[in-house]
């Protein structure tokens, strides 16, 4: 991966950004992975922002609305339930 | 089959089972058509399985098997030799494969994810999770380790196969159910979601002293609404339950607290007699070495709850918050540097090894999920924080 330059960037806007997305409310996690459009997985590398539920974003305050994207890198927001120790 | 008939052959059944079954290579008895050469007949009988058929001249004639009893048909079918489904939760003896139900006697069960050797000594250790070997932190080095887990039937002391040796302490970032470790500044408590307080009915403690720490988790509570700073305190040797100024355990998102992420939530165990454990994981085989994880790679697990499942790669480098459920209550642990998986675990399968679905390599540890996905830590990072190797 690392010798992927889109992957480099996500990276580093992983780093950047990382403690103000978890403190927005329904988020659960952040990685590196592919953007997903409709279930399907893409060759986009992108920040991968982890909710518990996805909530209509007319119902979030604005500063809890997680960006489409940052600094040129995608955004995905995926719904992952809650993460229990197994 | 007309029932009169039927009533027939069940009472000859019943008369004669225990003769048949007292007849050397025969290990069951029913009732069914019998079955020629050209197939199934329409003709009831009386079915005697055998783990082998024999030739009648290889047989005394007290283990022949009648072709009538009673004027009903008698058929012999080889079934090969009858054994219970063997399931990850059952108690395995006399060898131990990796896979399978184990936990510390105080909690429920978790998976045996694979023996490894020491990095120093070469001794055989058994690899798992904290929250499996050590009761999430709660536990003291020597406590003993069951096969399997107490909620699959491992009984203290019968079961003890294993001693905890060492762990990864766990820090919570919500709850104060730390092991002493570094500090940082205080930053604000950036989790999302409010945590339910320790006495919450549906988030029952885990087995073992369920009583005990729900009364200590009242009496914190109590002390929290009366104002006052003391507190009922856990005193194992790892977890301290810290009291900090006038916060408590219901503390509400403003009141601040440090987020410590975790990287490993894992441990060891040493046999208590080494030659009992198979170094083989059930299902999957012997582990020859480690492969670092990627975005789409296959992967396998052998665990006690859902057995042998698949799943592929989907995230990289993850920080997560996971809810830990502890005697205390409900805590969330962050950790970053994680791998996430399409979902192929359920509770129970924690301490699984991350196995590569077309090669022997050890890939990670599992140890959290979802109903949607899989966590796991890489091998690497276990390996360095426990002091292993394979």
């Amino acid at each position: 991966m690392s010798s992927h330059p889109d992957m480099q960037r996500v990276s580093y806007v992983q780093a950047k950004y990382i403690d103000e997305l978890m403190a927005k409310p329904h988020v659960i996690g952040v990685g590196i992975g592919m953007k997903q459009t409709g279930g399907e997985i893409t060759d986009i590398p992108a920040l991968v922002v982890m909710v518990d539920e996805k909530i209509p974003l007319e119902d979030l305050d604005e500063e809890d609305i997680i960006p489409a994207e940052l600094e040129g890198v995608a955004v995905d927001v995926q719904a992952m339930g809650n993460f229990m120790a197994h | 089959m007309q029932s009169s008939m039927f009533q027939r052959i069940v009472q000859a059944q019943t008369d004669f089972q225990e003769e048949l079954l007292a007849k050397r290579n025969v290990v069951g008895v029913a009732v069914g058509y019998k079955a020629t050469a050209q197939g199934i007949t329409d003709t009831p009988a009386i079915v005697v399985l055998v783990e082998q058929k024999l030739p009648v001249a290889a047989l005394t004639s007290a283990d022949e098997i009648p072709s009538e009893i009673n004027g009903i048909r008698t058929d012999v079918l080889q079934v090969g030799r009858l054994e219970a489904q063997v399931t990850p939760k059952d108690r395995f003896r006399p060898m131990i494969p990796g896979g399978v139900s184990i936990g510390h006697y105080k909690i429920t069960a978790g998976t045996l994810g694979v023996i490894v050797k020491d990095r120093d000594t070469g001794e055989p250790f058994i690899l798992s999770n904290n929250h499996v070997l050590a009761n999430s932190n709660e536990a003291m080095v020597g406590d003993p380790i069951l096969q399997p887990g107490p909620t699959d039937g491992g009984q203290n002391p019968s079961d003890v196969v294993a001693r905890l040796e060492r762990f990864v302490g766990l820090h919570y970032t919500t709850g104060d159910v730390n092991p002493p470790g570094p500090t940082e500044p205080d930053k604000p408590n950036p989790t999302p979601n409010p945590t339910p307080t320790p006495t919450d009915p549906s988030q029952p403690g885990q087995a073992g002293c369920d009583v005990v720490d729900t009364l200590i988790g009242i009496s914190n509570l109590l002390a929290g609404l009366s104002g006052s700073e003391k507190r009922v305190q856990a005193t194992s040797a790892q977890a301290v339950a810290q009291t900090t100024g006038t916060s408590t355990a219901t503390d509400s998102p403003t009141v601040t607290a440090q987020v410590i992420a975790n990287s490993v939530d894992g441990a060891l165990a040493r046999p208590i007699d080494p030659t009992m454990f198979s170094s083989d994981i059930l299902n999957i085989g012997t582990i020859t070495g480690t492969k670092p994880a990627s975005l789409g790679m296959q992967v396998r697990k052998m665990g006690r709850t859902t057995g042998f499942t698949t799943g592929s790669i989907t995230l990289l480098n993850a920080t997560v918050n996971v809810g830990y459920r502890t005697s205390l209550g409900s805590r969330t642990a962050r950790f970053d540097g994680q791998i996430i998986s399409t979902a192929m675990s359920q509770g129970g399968d924690s301490g699984s090894l991350i196995v590569d679905a077309s090669e022997q390599k050890a890939v990670g540890l599992l140890f959290a999920g979802s109903a949607s996905a899989t966590i796991f830590t890489p091998i690497d990072k276990v390996m360095q924080a426990l002091r292993f190797v394979f």
